[in-house]
């Protein structure tokens, strides 16, 4: 009996996808190689009892060249070949390349149900592929599906158990690719297409000038984007909601309440000129909410729309291609563009993505650099909402201390540490038009993701300083820092408290400094401090789980030494 | 550097762009061969050269229906015949 079904197949061939529809367990899928850097596991309905279904990570070759073929390949030899079934699916616009793959499962002895993923793709590039053909060449079954739209998965499903294993000579590579072009001519046939738009582009974009072009009216016009829909949602939505609606609200609860007592002080906070400010009163009802709500999700909902859509289409890596020369005096290669990128969201799932880079090396390096040098969407919400009013030169300003750190950071380490960066090798996916559904499934994820990791953090974070402050037990521990953060970085003694939650969440940080007055030169320091010092805990802890212990205290005393030094010369040298 | 046939042998990242190439042999380790054989690309089979990317950047090219990314020393060690 089959125990176990895997998902086997080159990278962004849609498995993830198609493990979705199999399992209705939400994965994360975009249209570029090594997506999946978390194997996912989930179940099946089959008659009365369920079979784990594992998404293996792409891979070319069962002989493994990288990482994730080696987890893929040793998943598959967890359990007897008699209790598994293989789902191989494969891109039918790319059959030959794909087929590799099929040959080597079936020689291996895996009983493989080919899945033609992507069919509908294929038809509109003239591509036509006779499944039947196939089955009774390969002797094994072959169901067409386009997993996107759902066609031909139930299909699948039922065809799964009849997946056996079948013998066939084992072939040398060479053999192989052979082999493959007689199988080819039996059962594709090709229809001649005119260039059409969609390929002109794809063309376009890796050539050097005009690619550079595209990179560059890409990068602006996601930049406006993100601004014109985060804007409007604070406008429009946000900020109508808290001031007309929810403000009143609170007032009347708390209309019995004593400003000053523990339970005021703890809920709303302090009143600024006899009223609730809902970026200066620090209460839990009050500061907390607007802040993750009111300033920040407009614009994570705005950045990870425009990530979702370039992920989609499938621009990254052809940024990718483009910036790679740039990227190797770093220790870098090209495709360290997508880890960073993730990382403007949130660093979380931007370190764990530098998985797709080869080696430790390159890892620890991007890791270092995303930690330190690239702010999350909600500091940069809470830098824009801070500093911004004082003109967008300082907020540049922040962008470009951070930029320069990335740099010097990027040539330190590739000089310091041992052995070279690996080299760029990457297919190239076709652009696609994602389907609206599943780009705002995948917004929703994230978004989801985003509120419930943050809000338990906030409201606790809220919670325990104001009754840190209640008690006054932060006058002990500033009078501690307060000579480095006084004479230094001429902060005042206040923002210590600041500095220090930033360990918890730096959007909660930003706020904090905000009742405290602080002059232009003050806050443009104390919030490049907070993006360049310690990571929050979240990054901290997957910091951990990704480089190990020792290189997460090596890389945090070099976060440390580099706060102390920018913030000293900012102080001293550049904002004189 | 032409053989009897009049075929012309070039590293990967001199041929000309927009030009089609065999490819002849890959030096450097089996595990460099082992990956680009994965994507298709290994001795004898047929190749479209895309565009090189300027400054040691990436070379792009086509073979069978797949575009393929090869960063400038890997594709250095690729020699092509063109045809």
């Amino acid at each position: 009996m089959i125990k176990r079904i895997y998902l086997a197949g080159n990278p962004n061939v849609g498995k993830s996808v198609v493990f979705s529809r199999l399992t209705g367990v939400h994965v994360v899928s975009s249209n570029y190689p090594g997506t999946t850097v978390e194997i996912s596991r989930g179940s099946l309905q089959y008659g009365d009892k369920d079979i784990e279904v594992v998404d293996l990570p792409g891979t070319y070759s069962l002989e493994p060249t990288s990482g994730a073929e080696e987890t893929a390949v040793s998943l598959l030899n967890e359990l007897p070949k008699e209790e598994i079934a293989v789902v191989n699916v494969l891109d039918s616009t790319n059959l030959e390349r794909n087929l590799s793959l099929t040959l080597q499962l079936i020689e291996k002895g895996f009983p493989v149900v080919v899945c033609l993923n992507m069919c509908d793709d294929a038809g509109h590039r003239g591509i036509y592929i006779d499944s039947d053909k196939l089955s009774s060449l390969l002797s094994v079954p072959v169901i067409s599906t386009c997993a996107v739209t759902g066609a031909g998965i139930k299909l699948l499903m039922s065809t799964i158990q009849e997946a056996r294993p079948v013998s066939r000579p084992r072939l040398s590579h060479g053999e192989r690719w052979l082999e493959l072009g007689k199988l080819i001519e039996q059962v594709q046939s090709l229809e001649h297409r005119h260039h059409t738009l969609r390929e002109l582009l794809e063309d376009a974009s890796v050539r050097p000038w005009t690619g550079l072009l595209m990179a560059a009216a890409a990068v602006f016009v996601s930049f406006k984007m993100v601004r014109f829909i985060g804007e409007t949602i604070i406008t429009r939505i946000t900020d109508p909601f808290f001031m007309e609606i929810y403000r009143p609200l609170l007032e009347k609860l708390t209309a019995g309440m004593k400003e000053g007592g523990f339970w005021f002080h703890l809920l709303i906070g302090d009143l600024i000129n006899g009223g609730i400010d809902f970026k200066q009163s620090l209460g839990l009802l009050t500061t907390a909410p607007y802040i993750e709500i009111g300033m920040v999700l407009p614009y994570v909902i705005a950045f990870y729309f425009i990530l979702s859509l370039l992920e989609d289409i499938g621009y990254l890596p052809r940024l990718a291609i483009l910036l790679d020369n740039l990227m190797h005096p770093l220790g870098l290669h090209g495709y360290a563009v997508i880890p960073i990128l993730l990382g403007f969201g949130c660093n979380v799932p931007g370190i764990l993505s530098t998985r797709v880079l080869e080696s430790k090396r390159e890892r620890l390096i991007a890791a270092t650099i995303i930690s330190i040098g690239v702010p999350c969407v909600p500091l940069q919400a809470m830098i824009v909402g801070l500093l911004g009013g004082f003109g967008g030169l300082y907020v540049g300003g922040v962008y470009l201390v951070l930029f320069s750190l990335v740099i010097i950071l990027g040539l330190m380490l590739n000089r310091l540490m041992r052995g070279n960066s690996p080299e760029f090798l990457l297919e190239i996916p076709p652009y696609r038009i994602p389907p609206l559904y599943l780009l705002g499934r995948k917004l929703y994820f994230r978004v989801k993701g985003f509120l419930l990791e943050a809000m338990p953090v906030v409201l606790l974070g809220v919670l325990f300083i104001n009754i840190l402050m209640y008690f006054k037990v932060f006058d002990a521990v500033t009078g501690l820092f307060a000579p480095l953060v006084v004479n230094l970085f001429g902060l005042p003694k206040d923002a210590i408290v600041a500095l220090a939650v930033g360990f918890l969440r730096k959007d909660v940080a930003v706020g904090l400094l905000a009742p405290l007055n602080l002059n232009i030169k003050q806050l443009f320091i104390a919030s490049t401090l907070l993006a360049v010092s310690f990571p929050c805990v979240a990054t901290f802890f997957v910091l951990l789980k990704e480089l190990g212990l020792k290189a997460l205290l090596k890389s945090t005393l070099l976060m440390i030494g580099i706060s102390i030094l920018v913030g000293t010369l900012l102080n001293f040298v550049i904002l004189r | 550097m032409e053989n009897e046939k009049g075929e012309k042998r070039m590293p990967l990242t001199r041929l000309p762009e927009k030009k089609r190439a065999r490819v002849v042999e890959i030096t450097g380790g089996s595990h460099l061969r082992d990956k680009l054989m994965g994507m298709g690309v290994y001795a004898g089979r047929e190749l479209l050269k895309l565009s090189c990317i300027g400054l040691r950047g990436p070379v792009v090219v086509k073979v069978g229906r797949s575009v393929v990314a090869i960063g400038y020393g890997m594709a250095g060690k690729i020699t092509v015949e063109a045809l």
